[in-house]
């Protein structure tokens, strides 16, 4: 072997025991298992320093649901980065999440998430290759358009080609799996292409030619993860090129870059009147989330509609596992539009929760999970808590959480911009958890 | 912004994602494609092939850790740029001193291996590796992984140069004899 050779070999070591020589964390990496500890990303120096201790009964209910399994802490699979946001102010970062602090819910469900994923976040199982095609099939008709081309990638073909070719060269079966594996149906019609991937999810590309066909979505609302992009033509502006999008009326501003509250409420609700039936909302609730990149830009990514309707916990669950989504592009016109509805079919239970006061107490002991590259602050730096669900596609279960953002005074920038990191608390009561996550103090 | 955003933003085709990654990761591909090529036109072109890359692989890919994701493509392209312009005489001194380290684990320098007798090696650093003290995993991976200059670890790790260079020279023979013994002859 050649030094050079040896030097590729070295490049495939495990994505955990590069990230560990980065300083992101100071547990041992784990052999072929889910990468359990989130990695710091800005300028990160520091490492999530989390202990999982077993958990002790609260005091407040001695009364135990025997009948409920314990919950295994699952945090990092699917939030990998340091999660911070900028803002002048935490006003700025504000959601339309339905749950307030002043609530009466003692219970909230958890759900298993029914998919299974590899090291790669690719998941196990899902649709055969032939069940994707029909799908894809499906679509075209329910569309009613004409398909010149209908295939797989890879192809049968090539899958074989590769499998034959890896197993000469004796790779592991894991290898041959990931390479050899049909991820994707695709069906080409005149002006529009239609990909149907193995968990499901539908994308119905659209050009200038078929825009028009994002009218009849409402003949697609039998699946529940569908995407229409808008494919229109780039423009190069510079030496950089931009898709256009789907150009909106006038007087409608629609961008990922400075798009003010107001302009992007204003938009959502005409996008929502013109496409959104087919989600199922009908009183719908918008999420307008930005905030700011280092330089000072408001920045949101897209806004999303949900429904608002019903009971709290209804509307909460709506609000993390439901929703339709809007993407602008960077000329102001529509990217895209995903629906995206998550499958809560297995559900775990009704779990008894802490409140936001208790949860409090909790991050004040360092009982909480962060991936931001710095010790928690103190009291006074607690700029807002809301609960949420962690919806990563990665986490074994969808549980809630108080999330809690917090000023972190170090890490504020020259431009006035204060960084608010997420500190995360378990919200469902510590008798119900294998072990509570603890703050064990080290950094790399 | 979180990776899980980022990615959101590939799958939606935003040319955001790209700005995003680079404002993120660019430092981080930066001083990769840096220790290898030791030229700043070059790691510059280095990045932005990653981005491309990065572009064209997400979706259908959603990498676990993008960092890493990113990390593995620029140390690729960085390498192979390295190796057209070794034929060219230039750059990447850095790289030559390494490359002349790493010749002391192999025992048959000269013979070129199949890309399945590679996975079978890097399996074994792999394991190998697992198997070191953290500190020891660290320092090899930052000078063999990042392409660190040995100063640059000392300063990292706290530690003089000579205990750099004894902890690597020493990892170094223990990778041989490890290898060899899992009956790998390089």
């Amino acid at each position: 072997m050649k030094p050079e050779q040896l030097m590729a070999c070295i490049g495939q070591i495990d994505d955990a025991i590069i990230e560990e020589a980065n300083g992101a964390t100071s547990r041992k990496p784990a052999k072929s298992k889910w990468i359990k500890w989130a990695v710091a990303g800005v300028a990160a120096a520091a490492c999530l320093g989390i202990v999982l201790l077993p958990a002790k009964p609260q005091q407040a209910d001695p009364v135990i649901d025997e009948t409920l399994p314990k919950l295994t802490v699952d945090f990092g699979a699917g939030g990998y980065g340091f999660e911070g946001y900028m803002a002048y102010d935490i006003s700025e970062l504000e959601t339309t999440n339905p749950w307030t602090k002043d609530n009466n819910l003692a219970t909230l469900p958890v759900f298993a998430n029914p998919g299974e994923y590899d090291m790669a976040g690719a998941l196990l199982g899902g649709l055969s290759a032939e069940e994707m095609l029909a799908e894809a099939e499906n679509v075209a008709n329910l569309l009613s358009v004409q398909i010149t081309a209908l295939y797989t990638n890879p192809t049968a073909e090539e899958a074989e080609r590769m499998t034959k070719k890896l197993e000469a060269m004796n790779a592991q079966e894991e290898e041959l799996r990931q390479i050899t594996t049909i991820y994707q149906a695709v069906a080409e019609c005149d002006g529009a292409k239609i990909t149907v991937e193995r968990d499901g999810a539908v994308t119905l590309e659209l050009t200038e030619k078929t825009a028009e066909l994002a009218k009849k979505l409402d003949r697609l609302s039998g699946y529940d993860s569908l995407t229409v992009s808008f494919d229109f033509e780039n423009e190069t502006i510079g030496d950089t090129m931009y898709g256009a999008g789907l150009p909106l009326p006038n007087g409608y501003k629609f961008s990922y870059e400075d798009t003010t509250n107001e302009q992007a409420l204003q938009i959502s609700q005409y996008l929502f009147a013109q496409y959104g039936a087919f989600s199922g909302i009908s009183t719908p609730g918008y999420d307008l989330f930005a905030d700011y990149t280092f330089s000072g830009t408001r920045l949101r990514t897209f806004t999303f509609a949900f429904e608002n309707e019903g009971e709290l916990t209804e509307r909460i669950l709506n609000y993390h596992f439901d929703r339709l989504y809007f993407g602008a592009t960077d000329l102001g016109g529509l990217g895209n539009i995903r629906h995206q509805k998550t499958d809560l079919s297995n559900k775990i239970g009704d779990y008894p929760i802490i409140t936001a006061q208790e949860a409090e107490a909790l991050l004040l002991e360092n009982h909480y999970l962060t991936t931001v590259p710095e010790e928690f602050p103190g009291k006074q730096y607690i700029a807002s808590v809301e609960l949420i669900y962690r919806t990563g596609r990665l986490d074994a279960v969808f549980m809630p959480y108080y999330k809690f953002l917090v000023e972190m005074p170090t890490l504020q920038q020259e431009n006035g911009l204060k960084l608010f990191g997420a500190f995360y608390v378990p919200a469902v009561q510590a008798d119900y958890l294998e072990e509570v996550p603890v703050w064990n103090g080290s950094f790399n | 912004m979180e990776d899980e955003r980022i990615l959101d933003l590939y799958w939606q085709r935003s040319e955001t994602a790209i700005r995003e990654t680079a404002e993120k990761y660019g430092n981080y591909c930066f001083a990769i494609a840096d220790n290898i090529l030791q030229n700043h036109e070059d790691a510059n072109e280095s990045v932005n092939d990653t981005y491309l890359k990065a572009w064209n692989a997400i979706p259908p890919k959603r990498p676990a850790v993008l960092r890493a994701f990113l990390g593995k493509i620029v140390r690729n392209l960085s390498l192979n740029r390295y190796a057209a312009q070794s034929a060219k005489k230039r750059g990447g001194n850095e790289l030559a001193l390494i490359f002349a380290e790493l010749e002391g684990c192999l025992s048959a320098p000269d013979t070129t291996e199949s890309e399945a007798d590679m996975n079978h090696v890097a399996q074994a650093i792999n394991a190998f590796l697992l198997a070191q003290d953290a500190e020891t995993r660290k320092v090899f991976v930052r000078r063999y992984w990042y392409a660190d200059s040995v100063s640059a670890i000392a300063q990292r790790f706290g530690m003089s140069e000579s205990k750099a260079k004894s902890m690597l020279f020493r990892t170094r023979k223990k990778l041989k004899t490890h290898l060899e013994q899992e009956g790998i002859a390089i």
